[in-house]
C-alpha cells in the first residue's frame, strides 16, 4: 500500500512573499485593505488577495501607470511551478482582467513568457483541446 | 315671577355649578374666586348667595315687583335659616352668613354673626374682610378700610381685601391714595351714592365694578408708563395692584406679559399673553366660544346638546382654531405632492455614477425606486400632516398618526396622492371637529392601508421575477451585466465581478457553472479547477449578507448567488 505523504500548500508563501518583495505598496492599497473590510482573515486567503492584485493591477493599467514590476509578480508566481499558484492565476487573475479602455489584449502583451503560455493555454484554447492535449493528442 | 326665582332657586339647589356659571357675567367671577373657600364650607349659603344676588338683580331690572321681593325675602329668609342651621360653623361660614345678612340690610345681625367668631379668631382674613364688608354696607368706609389694611398686613395678597381696601379708600379720602389712584378714577361717587340711598346691593355691586375697573385702568396707565420707562418691576407692583381690583381686565396680564417680557422671563411672559388672550375671547368672541368655554364645565351629556346647539347657529363649514389667516392648504399640498412625485420619477430612472469602475454601471434599482417613494410619500404626508396640525390643531396630529402608522416601512406611487388627499382631508376635517376628522380619517387610512398593500403585492412580484441569477441570459442580457446592473453593495459588485466572467463561453460565464462544467466532463478549466475559487467567493458572500444596511434587492442578489455556489458544489 502506497503512503502518501501531505505536502503542505505553498501557495499563499508564493504569493505574499513576491508581492512583498516586489509590491510592498499593495498591502496598503485600498484594493487589499477592502478585504478585511468584511473579515480581517481574508487579508491572508490567497485568491482573494489574488483578485484585489489584479484589481489594482487594472486600475494602474487603465490610468496609463508603470506597472511591469506587476507583471513580474505574475511572471513569478508563473514559474514557481506550484499548481495552486497556477491555479489562482487563472481563476482570480486572468479571470478578473477588466481593462474596458485598454482591451484585455494589452494585458496579455505584457505578460512574461511563462505566464503568457498559461494564459494562453487557459483562456484561449478551447477545452476540449486542452483535454486532447493533456491525453497526448 | 317669584316662580321664576324659585325655580332659579330649585335649578341653583340642583347643580350649583351649572347655573352659577351661565348667569353670572365674566365680570362677576372674581367674585366667585373670591369666595371659593366659602362656598366649600358653605354650600347652601354660597347658593342662597346667588339667588340672592338673582333677585336683588331682578328687582332693580323691573321685573320683580315689590312686593313679590318681598315675599321672596320672606321665603328666603326662611331659607336662610335653615341652611345657617345645617351648616358647620366655621369662620368662612359666618364670614358668608354675614355679608348675606348685610346685602339684607340687616348689618347688626351680620355683626352679631361676626363678633363671637371673631373673639374666638381674631386674625381670620374672611372674618376681617367680612366685617369690612358689614362696615361698607353701613357706609363706615374708614371702619371698613381699616379692616382691609389689618388683613392686608398679614397677608398682602389677600384680592378681597385688596378690592375692599381700594373701595374704601376711594370713599374716605377724595385724593390720590397711597398707590396713586385719581379720586375721579377711583370713585364715581355719584352712582355709589345714589346706589347707596336706593340700598340696592345689585346696584352697588355694579358700580363696584365699574369702579374697579377705572380704577384697574388707572393704574395700567402708570404700569405702561413705567413699562416706557424700562422700569417693569415697578409695572409689575401697579399691575398687581390692578389684578387684585379687576382680575377680569385683560390689560392687566397683557401688560404684565410686557413687563415679564422686559425682564427676559419670557416663560411666565407667554402664559401672561395666553391669559389676556382668554379674557379677551372670553368677551369678544361669537356664542360658539362661549359655550365652548362652558361646555368644559358641564356635564357629558349637556355638552352633547350644547354643541348640537352651537352647531345650528354657527355656520357648518369649519372654522379654524387658529385666528390666523388660514393656509391654501388644498393648493399647497397638490403642488408638494406634484413635485415628490415628479421628483420621485426622476430619482428612479437617473443613472448613477460606478464608483467601482465595473462595466455596466448600475442603475438605480427597483428597490432604490421603491425607496424613493416610499420617502417621497412620508415627507408628503408628514407635511401635511404638519400643516394640517398648525392650522387645525392637535386633531389632526392624532388622525395624521393614525394614517402614518399604517403606511409601514413601505409605500408606492399610489402612497403619495393618498397622503396628500388625507393630509388635506384630515385638515378640512379637523376643522370641523376633531371626532369627525378621526372619522373621516380613518376611511383614508384604511385605503391607504391597501394601497400599501397592493404596492407591497406589486413590488414582491417584481423582486421574484428577476431575482433568477443562473440559467444563461435574460432577454438576451447577459447575468453578469444584469446582476451589476441591480446590485449597488460595492463588496456585493466585487464578487459578482470576480464569479462571472465577461465573454466566457460556458454557461452563464459564472464560476459556478464552470464548476459544473468541470464536474460534468472531468475536464478543468484552470490547473485544478473552480472549487477553491467558488469556496472564497462563498465566504465572502455570507460576510456580505450579514453588512448592516443591505438593500433588499442586494440581499436577495446575494442569496441567490450563494445558493447557486452552494448548489454547483453540491453537484446540483
Amino acid at each position: 500500500m502506497t503512503n502518501f505523504k501531505l505536502i503542505p500548500d505553498r501557495s499563499p508563501e508564493i504569493i505574499l512573499s513576491a508581492l512583498r518583495k516586489k509590491a510592498p505598496e499593495f498591502f496598503t492599497s485600498d484594493e487589499y485593505l477592502r478585504l478585511a473590510r468584511l473579515d480581517p482573515k481574508f487579508k491572508e486567503n490567497p485568491g482573494l488577495i489574488c483578485a484585489a492584485f489584479t484589481k489594482l493591477l487594472c486600475a494602474k493599467l487603465e490610468r496609463q501607470e508603470d506597472a511591469d514590476k506587476y507583471f513580474e509578480i505574475i511572471e513569478e508566481w508563473a514559474s514557481s511551478k506550484d499548481s495552486e499558484v497556477e491555479n489562482y492565476l487563472v481563476t482570480e487573475v486572468f479571470e478578473n482582467v477588466r481593462l474596458p479602455k485598454l482591451g484585455e489584449a494589452r494585458f496579455k502583451s505584457e505578460l512574461g513568457p511563462i505566464s503568457r503560455q498559461i494564459y494562453e493555454r487557459w483562456m484561449e484554447d478551447p477545452p476540449e483541446d486542452r483535454m486532447s492535449s493533456r491525453s497526448g493528442k | 315671577m317669584i316662580t321664576t326665582l324659585l325655580l332659579a332657586f330649585a335649578l341653583l339647589s340642583a347643580s350649583p355649578g351649572t347655573a352659577q356659571d351661565e348667569k353670572r357675567p365674566p365680570e362677576s367671577q372674581p367674585a366667585l374666586t373670591a369666595e371659593t373657600e366659602a362656598t366649600k364650607a358653605a354650600p347652601e349659603l354660597a347658593r342662597l348667595d346667588q339667588v340672592l344676588t338673582l333677585a336683588q338683580e331682578a328687582k332693580q331690572q323691573g321685573r320683580l315687583a315689590p312686593e313679590r321681593y318681598e315675599g321672596f325675602l320672606k321665603q328666603f329668609r326662611g331659607s336662610l335659616d335653615t341652611a345657617r342651621a345645617v351648616t358647620p360653623p366655621s369662620p368662612a361660614a359666618s364670614a358668608l352668613y354675614a355679608r348675606i345678612l348685610a346685602r339684607l340690610g340687616e348689618p347688626q345681625e351680620a355683626l352679631a354673626t361676626l363678633t363671637p367668631a371673631l373673639e374666638q379668631d381674631p386674625d381670620n382674613p374672611n372674618l376681617r374682610v367680612a366685617l369690612g364688608h358689614v362696615r361698607y354696607e353701613e357706609k363706615d368706609y374708614p371702619a371698613a378700610h381699616a379692616e382691609a389694611e389689618a388683613v392686608l398686613k398679614r397677608d398682602p395678597t389677600n384680592k378681597e381685601a385688596l378690592a375692599l381696601k381700594y373701595f374704601s379708600r376711594g370713599r374716605t379720602s377724595g385724593v390720590s391714595g397711597a398707590a396713586g389712584i385719581a379720586p375721579s378714577a377711583a370713585l364715581p361717587a355719584s352712582g355709589l351714592e345714589e346706589a347707596s340711598i336706593l340700598h340696592n346691593p345689585r346696584i352697588v355691586e355694579a358700580g363696584r365694578r365699574a369702579l374697579a375697573r377705572q380704577s384697574a385702568i388707572s393704574l395700567t396707565d402708570k404700569a405702561m408708563g413705567r413699562l416706557k420707562i424700562d422700569d417693569p418691576r415697578e409695572a409689575l407692583r401697579f399691575l398687581a395692584l390692578a389684578e387684585a381690583i379687576d382680575p377680569g381686565f385683560a390689560d392687566v396680564p397683557m401688560q404684565q406679559g410686557l413687563a415679564y417680557r422686559d425682564l427676559k422671563q419670557h416663560a411666565t411672559a407667554v402664559e401672561r399673553f395666553t391669559q389676556a388672550e382668554a379674557l379677551w375671547r372670553a368677551k369678544a368672541t361669537p356664542r360658539s366660544v362661549e359655550l365652548a368655554g362652558l361646555a368644559g364645565k358641564l356635564r357629558e351629556s349637556e355638552t352633547a346638546e350644547l354643541n348640537q346647539n352651537t352647531k345650528v347657529v354657527e355656520s357648518p363649514v369649519s372654522q379654524p382654531k387658529n385666528s390666523s389667516t388660514p393656509l391654501p392648504l388644498l393648493p399647497v399640498g397638490l403642488f408638494t405632492a406634484g413635485a415628490l412625485t415628479a421628483f420621485s420619477i426622476y430619482r428612479s430612472r437617473q443613472t448613477a455614477v460606478s464608483e467601482d469602475g465595473l462595466n455596466p454601471e448600475p442603475q438605480v434599482p427597483d428597490d432604490n425606486a421603491h425607496r424613493n417613494w416610499m420617502t417621497s410619500a412620508k415627507v408628503a404626508g408628514v407635511a401635511f400632516i404638519a400643516l394640517a396640525t398648525w392650522e387645525f390643531g392637535p386633531g389632526a396630529l392624532a388622525a395624521g398618526r393614525v394614517l402614518l402608522s399604517t403606511i409601514g416601512p413601505s409605500a408606492s406611487p399610489a402612497i403619495v396622492p393618498a397622503v396628500a388627499g388625507s393630509g388635506t382631508g384630515i385638515g378640512a376635517a379637523t376643522a370641523i371637529t376633531a371626532e369627525e376628522a378621526i372619522k373621516l380619517g380613518l376611511p383614508v387610512a384604511v385605503g391607504a392601508y391597501g394601497a400599501k398593500r397592493a404596492a407591497e403585492n406589486l413590488y414582491s412580484k417584481a423582486s421574484s421575477n428577476s431575482s433568477a441569477t443562473q440559467g444563461g441570459t435574460s432577454q438576451g442580457e447577459p447575468d453578469r451585466d444584469r446582476l451589476l446592473r441591480r446590485a449597488q453593495d460595492p463588496d456585493l459588485r466585487d464578487s459578482i465581478d470576480n464569479l462571472y466572467r465577461k465573454n466566457a463561453k460556458i454557461g452563464s460565464g459564472s464560476s459556478m457553472d464552470a464548476y459544473r462544467y468541470e464536474a460534468k466532463t472531468g475536464i478543468k478549466l484552470s490547473k485544478s479547477g473552480h472549487g477553491e475559487k467558488l469556496i472564497a467567493r462563498r465566504d465572502q458572500l455570507m460576510r456580505v449578507l450579514r453588512k448592516p444596511g443591505l438593500s433588499s434587492v442586494d440581499k436577495q442578489i446575494t442569496k441567490d448567488l450563494l445558493i447557486d455556489i452552494q448548489n454547483a458544489l453540491s453537484g446540483l
